[in-house]
């Protein structure tokens, strides 16, 4: 017989979880469903957004603030934007092409620091590495792992984001 | 020259201007309604995000027990002394991962002698005991809802128990003088952990927010009841 010794375990992460999909659910679905189109897919998005939320709850410390907003959106964005390519619903358009955000220059003219207008200016692959890595703080293992791809190309895209 | 303090700077300010451009657009009053799908889907995320820990090592325990088995048996089959010293409670590592396992004479019919403990930290009291297939599991909760575990089993007969030990630190001890595994955990959101066998061959574990001192000292008032 096996038997598993579980761990108990506060309660801080039973309402985390709830906490973050009451409040960011709107804005994830919207974020989607702008470049989705399609509630249907939008919601295959989100749900496989909220997927990579909970295998990484016990890393997220304070469940409603700009940093899990901004982490949450930058995984839906990038699981839509990989459903998107698995469409080929652009099959000419190379899809860091495709407008999205703060693509125009007028947007972020305004910023003093160059850097931060470099990193928008980014594709968003190598965006999302960035914001991935420098703001929130994950290894490029653990961003392999939540943005579905191989370490070598994290590794690739982390270089290709700096070197740019 | 660009440093990864600059990095994390212009990272943070970007991040935070395109969550706003994002937001911009975004009419909070016009939220959209879930699918009946979607919110299954959900209410399935709830009760795995409610114990992150064991989804993650269940996910990992296939390959383990494959691993047990595997090198426990080629080791057995091929190593009579080996096959001796392994009569008895032994445990592997794997990654962060401990197996305990008996392997020896213990009589399947034995019944788990009920053990509680004679001392508790202030303010805990008893949830409930279940008994199952010969387990049994006591949980105790104090007045802030944090709980103390206490499992125990006579039945030790090709029984492995699995232990994650992913956050924690595996120390030496001594419980009633018998050989244990304290685990010491390095998150606030995982209690400490300790694990023995008496001389009789009962396993016991206990597991609770509590302080090295403290909890060791459950540990060895648990006794028969």
């Amino acid at each position: 017989m096996l038997i598993y010794l579980q761990m108990i375990e506060t309660d801080e992460d039973k309402s985390k979880f709830e906490q973050i999909y009451i409040e960011y659910r709107g804005l994830i679905f919207y974020v989607a469903h702008q470049l989705l189109k399609n509630e249907q897919n939008a919601e295959d998005a989100v749900s496989q957004a909220f997927i990579k939320v909970v295998e990484n709850i016990t890393k997220i410390s304070e469940p409603i603030c700009p940093k899990t907003k901004a982490f949450i959106v930058t995984i839906v964005e990038n699981k839509a934007i990989d459903m998107l390519r698995a469409s080929s619903r652009h099959p000419t358009v190379p899809f860091d092409d495709i407008a999205y955000g703060l693509t125009q220059t007028n947007e972020y003219s305004h910023f003093d620091n160059p850097i931060t207008k470099h990193i928008l200016m980014l594709p968003v692959q190598q965006r999302h590495v960035i914001w991935l890595k420098y703001y929130q703080g994950y290894t490029l293992r653990e961003i392999a792992d939540l943005m579905g791809i191989s370490l070598v190309w994290a590794q690739k895209l982390d270089q290709r984001a700096k070197k740019n | 020259m660009i440093t990864d303090e600059m990095l994390r700077e212009a990272a943070a300010e970007s991040s935070i201007a395109f969550m706003q451009s994002i937001e911009n657009s975004y009419d909070i009053d016009s939220q959209y309604v879930p699918s009946l799908k979607f919110e299954e889907q959900m209410k399935k995320l709830f009760r795995r995000a409610k114990h992150p820990y064991l989804y993650r090592s269940l996910q990992r325990i296939a390959s383990i027990i494959l691993a047990v088995l595997i090198t426990g048996s080629a080791w057995l089959a091929v190593d009579t002394q080996a096959r001796a010293a392994f009569f008895g409670w032994v445990h592997e590592v794997y990654e962060t991962f401990f197996v305990y396992r008996f392997s020896g004479d213990a009589d399947e019919s034995v019944d788990p002698i009920p053990c509680y403990p004679s001392w508790l930290p202030e303010g805990y009291s008893e949830l409930y005991t279940k008994d199952m297939e010969g387990v049994v599991h006591t949980i105790f909760s104090d007045t802030s809802g944090q709980y103390l575990k206490i499992q125990y089993t006579s039945n030790l007969q090709d029984r492995d128990w699995f232990f994650d030990a992913t956050d924690m630190t595996k120390h030496q001890t001594i419980i009633n003088g018998c050989h244990a595994d304290l685990f010491i955990s390095n998150s606030k959101e995982r209690a400490n952990a300790v694990i023995w066998i008496t001389n009789d061959n009962t396993a016991f574990y206990v597991s609770a927010f509590l302080e090295e001192s403290d909890l060791i000292k459950v540990a060895e008032n648990v006794m028969q009841k």
